[in-house]
């Protein structure tokens, strides 16, 4: 049996992890961004990025001063069994942590109809949903997200696109972004689907890790091709200009009707992203 | 290639003059922090008012930058720092450095152009922070020396801070105006047709 106050522990603690440690994939394409980048300024950026996040991780500190809200994505294995209400166990571990770690926290849930800021608002922590058929465990993502690398989303409605439509609309909402959102950027895509399921495929699509296989030949292709056009723009590490303006692009997609979704996401260069599975007989398995 | 600079605050128009985009900086004196829009706006109805504001901007350095304060034995001490958003205050940004003399902004990803036709009136410049790097850019700040408008959140609140050898900070506006941001942008829409090129080039006749 999964314990109500494990969950909530659980979902805190994954919070905190991913404020001050960036996911190992990560940290290898930063470290092969740095061999490879040929931009004087950009290396130099990329090195005191890598010491940054090495000095958080070992000391406890926060990656970044700004932890966003807390955003999760929770797989509920059709053969899990747990005590107590899920969705407040998320609720309430937020609060547990925001008394207990270590920095504290500032205040970023804000309410957008009063631009009222505090630690508690409608729908947080914001969870996506989904199952996992035969599973005897939770299986739960953490990926705060915040403004500087949020606000530059974007989905537009095509109908019938072809592949260059789509890969244009890629790259024209790259080159907007341009380095606001703090390069190199994972580059997240979905497409099809409906308007909701697009931006889901996206975001998913971010927390998939980097240098596994896409089992899509098309989209594989098309990932590859993109970082490679993605990086020549020129942007480079926090705008510095270099080789380095992504370190991945990731791209899912669903079947649809005519009408064609393409949403498109950004994470900063510290990725932050924890997972872990819980299960029935309450062994907690960190995965991330 | 760029130059390395060691500056002390306040700043001396000269050494800001000789600041060009790409070159590093490294910062040593007192700046004044702040990420709230709320707090910029108050700074604009404060200059339009003629009221003073609660600290001395002059020659000195406004950073959308967002600290974490807490008292210690009754001394204030900051937790941690990082840069914030600098676009977002453009409404704001023009009027500040026209009206209290500041140098320098410091923020991450640039400015908007109205701030850097006010900077390049007045000799201010932009210096950018490396965003998520809050271990090491914390390292560099040293005391705690004021903190005003407490009726704001913590990271709202103006706040002053003496920091030793904070950086690297990049130039990315000049008092000429020239801006990286602007350059890389412009850059990465020449190239624009070209990449859409390759693209459809080294697709799969297949697909």
């Amino acid at each position: 049996m999964i314990t109500y106050d494990a969950i909530k522990r659980l979902s805190g603690d994954l919070y905190d992890w991913s404020l001050k440690k960036i996911p190992e994939d990560t940290k290898e394409r930063l470290a092969e961004a740095h061999r490879n980048e040929t931009g004087e300024n950009a290396k130099k950026v990329l090195q005191f990025m890598i010491h940054s996040a090495k000095k958080a991780e070992e000391e406890g500190q926060f990656l970044c001063s700004d932890a966003g809200i807390p955003v999760y994505a929770v797989k509920i294995g059709s053969q899990a069994r747990f005590e107590g209400d899920l969705k407040r166990a998320f609720a309430e571990g937020f609060d547990d942590l925001v008394e207990r770690i270590d920095p504290p926290l500032l205040k970023f849930v804000q309410n957008p109809l009063t631009n009222e800021r505090s630690f508690k608002g409608k729908d947080m922590p914001i969870i996506s949903w989904g199952v996992v058929d035969g599973a005897d465990y939770l299986d739960i993502i953490c990926s705060p997200k915040a403004l500087g690398s949020g606000r530059w989303a974007s989905l537009e409605i095509f109908v019938y696109p072809s592949l260059e439509d789509i890969e244009k609309y890629i790259l024209e909402t790259v080159i907007k972004a341009g380095s606001q959102h703090c390069p190199p950027v994972m580059i997240g895509v979905g497409i099809g689907g409906s308007f909701d399921h697009a931006a889901k495929l996206a975001k998913m699509a971010t927390l998939r890790q980097m240098g596994t296989q896409n089992p899509e030949p098309i989209l594989a292709n098309m990932e590859k091709r993109l970082f490679k056009a993605i990086n020549k723009t020129g942007f480079g590490p926090m705008g510095q200009g270099g080789d380095t303006t992504a370190l991945g692009i990731h791209i899912d997609y669903s079947a649809g009707h005519g009408f064609t979704p393409v949403a498109i996401c950004f994470n900063c260069w510290i990725n932050r992203r924890t997972r872990a599975r819980i299960y029935n007989n309450g062994t907690i398995e960190r995965i991330e | 290639m760029n130059k390395v600079h060691e500056l002390s605050l306040p700043f001396k128009s000269e050494q800001i003059a000789q600041l060009e985009i790409g070159d590093l900086v490294y910062l040593t004196g007192e700046i004044i922090v702040t990420v709230g829009l709320p707090t910029h706006k108050r700074i604009k109805e404060f200059i339009d008012a003629g009221k003073p504001l609660p600290m001395d901007f002059a020659d000195g350095m406004l950073c959308q930058v967002g600290c974490y304060v807490e008292e210690q034995n009754g001394v204030k001490v900051s937790r941690y720092i990082n840069p914030s958003t600098s676009t977002r205050f453009e409404p704001y940004l023009p009027t500040i450095i026209r009206e209290t003399g500041i140098k320098a902004v410091g923020g991450k990803g640039g400015v908007g152009p109205e701030t850097i036709k006010a900077m390049q009136e007045n000799g201010c410049v932009y210096l950018s922070f490396i965003g998520g790097a809050s271990a090491l850019t914390s390292e560099a700040v040293h005391e705690v020396l004021d903190v005003a408008w407490e009726d704001f959140i913590i990271q709202f609140r103006l706040t002053r801070l003496r920091v030793e050898k904070l950086g690297p900070l990049n130039v990315g506006v000049d008092i000429h105006g020239n801006c990286l941001y602007t350059n890389l942008k412009k850059q990465a829409q020449d190239k624009f047709e070209d990449l859409m090129e390759e693209l459809n080039r080294s697709r799969p006749s297949q697909y």
